[in-house]
């Protein structure tokens, strides 16, 4: 037995040792109270950082892209792991491929043709970094007023008009000595190039001018058959101050002889035919004189036919107009009026040098007077035209109609087997610029991706091996809605009973949309020789079933995913 | 006399522990812990998957740190002096050992009837690893993005975090019979955490968060009992119970939050020099249920100086522990996530524990060890320190 050390004790309660117990009570209670002492409780204090930088991103743009349009390429530089989107602030930069992304990548962006004579900038966006896209000028585009001219054999002059930006150049060259170019050789902006053209003591020639890179065809009728000769009803021709609209004279020649009419003066048009041969008739008109007697000249079957018209105003008179020009809405304009201020009796004339300006009332008066002209509506580009008012021109401008854009059709509804769509056709004016872009992966825009004026759009589209689905394109800033139908599938009939003996079935006719594609397997051995087993579009399956020693039996087929049934009877 | 000052010194206790004020201030431990651990700056999008982590982990190591400071075994009291009433020598009592005991193992010998006891300890710790993983070098990821086809992150989060303890325990124990004993302790302590949330995007450090917080106050109330039920030669067994009441501040990780009991059975050998305890207990309730054993050598080198060897150990049922928890980025290709999560699993941790008591003089014992985790679950320092001071109300 354990005895361990003895020690005897008083118990507790009854020792004397009070002072030894309070010093361990004390001790205690210290220990206790120390927490309190010191203030039991709690105190935290945090810090946060800043937000580390990741994911920065550096954007390379192409140093210019051509004014005709382009794609170009925007090199995305980032980690692997940053994803990023992209987009446009300009509507002429589209097709952001791809339009986001993650870590670095070569961003696809369509530029559009620049229409303007100046070179533009616009951003494309990436994660709020950008890209400057800069596009140079639109190249120089160059209109002529007439690309061929008939001059007659005794030679004469004639005026080309070069219509183009004020800061494209061009030359005017002829490569015939018998067709000199007088003025305009060169220029710059929209000027007229003059030529002349020497008298044809031969047969009919030809020769080129080419202004602006366009070729001007200038032919010269050959000298008239030996045989030839005109007779005029007229010579000279006297006209009214106030001008006329049915003077004619009158030509007599055999029936082989052409002539020409032409006139040498701006106030001398001729209305009817420039050239005819035979008898005929020349008409023309003569505008009304403000000023002095003057005399114009014609030029009929090389006759000159002299017109002089009597003078209407007295050398005392002046004359002055308000306003001496007016600018107009491209809706057009009724009621404006031009006052004219003169001396009592002096007499004048108003008359628009153009048809779309009309003169409504004071088309002639005497003294102080008012003329009252309407505008009509422009249809095209801004234009601008004259009045002559007291020998004085009013200069009238008007805007060009504001560009609007029809498109049709605006749904279209595609086979499963895809294809070629309807065309879609795009209704604005010459001058007004428009796009056409896919939104979906499996409709592809093959022409008319970006025109001017008029035009339609063609594309294609995917075949459909899924559900239904629908894409749009957008057209000159319009949806146009495609929408592919699925393949659906019929068979007919849907099962087929056979005796015993052996035979050959179906035919089962499979009934789809043109393009889809199906299968025909047979599930029973003793059905074989299954024909049309792989076909598009709706056609028809035969198969042979075996002959039954057996009892009765069922077997399948799958066609075009359907069941069809075939049942055997045993031999009776 | 004994009983009254016995049962108003338990009531200090009970009162104080109790107090409000004391014990539910704040801000707190773990709001400065959910501070450091969550608003993580990598964008991993999944903001759910992030906060449910960040959650996961938060009480995941919140546990870890109440299982350290609310439910480590008290240090027996009344283990140095032991008494038994000697009928040879008309109902003296006598001491019953020539040892002064374990630290943590508890010997199936009681106090003796009206012997009181008092001890006081002061425990010194700093944790650094969490399950295995160390807490100061800027090694412990919270959260981490990575290539597919790349090991090493290109953006990662750490944690670093210093956390220290100072645990002073005072507990009383009475012999309520010649086998019979009951016993309370409370721990008092101060917790110190600072830490650090840094950013490291592609070999940049960017510090991101940074915490520094002290609490203290009282922890749970402990209250326990033995009874000796076989006394027989050199050995003896005694059953026993503790409870721990949530007298701590679950907030500032002093408490467990719900009250634990447990049952146990202690067993003690012992010769002239040298006695083994040993203890097998069964906690409910608490943060987590949990297998408590222990066993310890002593040795009575001089009749002065009792020499201590100690393995104590814990299998905790729920503790959890903290894994790396890799998923596909759910925006981003080609891009993992890893986070710091936890999973909940059974945990063992081994406590080897050496040091010595001294009587000093009279009844006083002076006593110190030095602990050391043979296990890396949970949190861990390198060594534990204790010291503390025992006083038998006996000749």
């Amino acid at each position: 037995m354990h005895q361990g050390i003895r020690f005897p004790v008083l118990p507790f309660s009854s020792r004397p040792s009070r002072p030894r117990s309070t010093t361990a009570l004390v001790y205690i209670a210290v220990c206790v109270l120390a927490c309190a002492a010191g203030g039991c409780g709690s105190t935290v204090a945090t810090s946060t950082g800043p937000s580390p930088a990741k994911c920065a991103v550096t954007l390379t743009a192409p140093d210019a892209v051509t004014g005709g349009g382009a794609t170009a390429t925007v090199a995305v530089a980032t980690q692997p792991e940053c994803a990023w989107s992209a987009s446009s602030e300009v509507a002429w930069i589209t097709g952001l491929t791809p339009a986001s992304g993650q870590g670095s990548s070569q961003l696809q962006i369509r530029v559009a043709a620049n229409p303007n004579t100046s070179a533009r900038q616009g951003d494309i966006v990436v994660n709020g970094e950008r890209a400057h896209i800069r596009q140079d000028a639109a190249p120089c585009r160059f209109e002529l007023s007439a690309v061929q001219q008939t001059i007659s054999a005794s030679g004469g002059t004639g005026t080309i008009t070069v219509t183009t930006a004020a800061a494209c150049a061009w030359t005017a060259q002829s490569d015939a000595t018998w067709a000199v170019i007088t003025t305009g050789a060169a220029g710059t902006g929209t000027a007229s190039v003059n030529f002349t053209i020497a008298p044809n003591t031969g047969s009919a020639r030809t020769a080129s001018l080419v202004i602006a890179d366009q070729m001007v065809k200038v032919t010269q009728e050959a000298v008239a058959p030996a045989d030839c000769s005109y007779t005029l009803s007229a010579r000279n021709v006297s006209a009214p101050a106030s001008g006329t609209d049915a003077s004619s004279v009158s030509v007599t020649a055999p029936p082989r002889c052409r002539w020409l009419a032409t006139s040498n003066s701006s106030w001398i048009s001729v209305t009817g035919s420039t050239a005819s041969s035979g008898n005929g008739t020349v008409t023309f008109s003569i505008s009304p004189n403000p000023g002095a007697a003057r005399t114009g000249t014609l030029t009929v079957a090389d006759q000159s036919v002299t017109v002089s018209q009597a003078g209407a105003a007295t050398a005392s008179c002046s004359y002055s107009v308000a306003p001496s020009s007016v600018s107009v809405p491209s809706t057009g304009s009724a009621g404006i009026s031009v006052s004219v201020t003169a001396s009592t009796g002096c007499p004048w004339t108003a008359a628009s040098t153009v048809g779309w300006i009309s003169i409504a009332s004071g088309s002639s008066g005497t003294a102080n007077g008012k003329v009252m002209f309407t505008v009509a509506a422009n249809a095209g580009a801004a234009r601008t035209g004259t009045l002559t008012v007291a020998n004085q021109t009013v200069t009238v401008n008007q805007a060009a109609v504001p560009c609007s854009y029809s498109v049709t059709p605006t749904n279209v509804s595609i086979e499963p087997a895809g294809g070629t769509g309807t065309p879609i056709s795009v209704s604005t004016l010459s001058g007004c610029a428009w796009t056409a872009s896919s939104h979906v992966s499996w409709v592809t825009i093959l022409s008319g991706a970006s025109s001017t004026g008029g035009g339609s759009v063609t594309y294609s589209v995917q075949p459909n091996t899924g559900a239904a689905r629908n894409g749009t394109l957008t057209v000159a800033g319009q949806t146009v809605t495609i929408s592919q139908a699925t393949c659906t599938y019929a068979i007919a009939p849907t099962s087929q009973t056979f005796n015993a003996f052996g035979a050959t079935g179906g035919p089962v006719a499979v009934t789809t949309q043109s393009g889809c594609a199906w299968t025909a397997v047979s599930k029973a051995s003793w059905i074989t020789e299954v024909t049309g087993s792989t076909s598009s579009g709706s056609g028809t399956v035969t198969f042979r079933v075996a002959a039954n020693t057996g009892h009765d039996r069922t077997g399948t087929l799958t066609i075009a995913g359907l069941t069809f049934t075939v049942t055997q009877k045993e031999e009776q | 006399m004994i009983p009254g000052r016995v049962a108003a010194l338990l009531g200090a206790l009970v009162v104080f522990s109790a107090h409000p004020s004391l014990a539910g201030a704040q801000p707190t431990i773990t709001g400065a812990l959910s501070f450091l651990l969550t608003n993580r700056s990598i964008p991993t999008g999944d903001f759910a998957r992030d906060e449910e982590a960040a959650r996961a982990t938060l009480d995941t190591i919140a546990t870890f740190l109440r299982s350290e400071l609310t439910t480590l075994p008290v240090a027996s009291s009344a283990s140095g002096f032991t008494y038994r009433m000697d009928p040879a020598l008309g109902g003296v009592p006598v001491r019953s050992t020539t040892t002064f005991g374990s630290f943590l193992t508890e010997r199936s010998l009681t106090v003796g009837r009206l012997q009181l006891s008092l001890a006081a300890s002061y425990q010194s710790a700093t944790f650094d690893r969490i399950d295995g993983r160390n807490l100061r070098d800027g090694t412990l990821r919270a959260t981490a993005s990575r290539l597919t086809s790349d090991q090493a992150p290109f953006d990662v989060e750490t944690v670093t975090m210093r956390i220290h303890t100072d645990t002073v325990t005072v507990a009383a124990n009475v012999g309520i019979t010649d086998r019979l004993e009951v016993g309370a302790a409370v721990p008092i302590q101060r917790l110190t955490l600072a830490g650090e949330r840094v950013d490291t995007y592609r070999g940049t450090p960017l510090l991101q968060a940074a915490v520094a917080a002290t609490s203290s106050g009282a922890g749970d109330l402990v209250l326990r009992t033995k009874l000796n039920v076989f006394r027989g030669g050199a050995a003896g067994i005694a059953i026993g119970g503790e409870a721990r009441v949530p007298t701590g501040s679950a907030a500032n990780l002093f408490g467990a939050g719900r009250t634990t009991v447990k049952p146990r059975v202690m067993w003690s050998m012992e010769s002239d020099h040298v006695a083994v305890d040993t203890n097998v207990g069964y906690v409910l309730g608490g943060i987590s249920d949990e297998l408590d054993y222990s066993a310890g050598v002593t040795s009575a080198g001089t009749h002065k100086i009792t020499l201590v060897g100690e393995l104590a150990g814990r299998r905790l049922n729920s503790a959890g522990r903290l894994i790396d928890v890799i998923t596909r980025h759910p925006v981003l290709a080609g891009v993992e996530t890893v986070r710091l999560s936890a999973v909940e699993q059974p945990t063992n941790r081994v406590v080897a524990i050496a040091g010595v008591k001294w009587n000093a003089a009279a009844t006083w014992l002076v006593t110190a060890n030095l602990a050391r985790s043979l296990t890396n679950a949970g949190l861990t320092a390198r060594w534990v320190s204790t010291v503390g001071a025992e006083y038998a109300f006996g000749e």
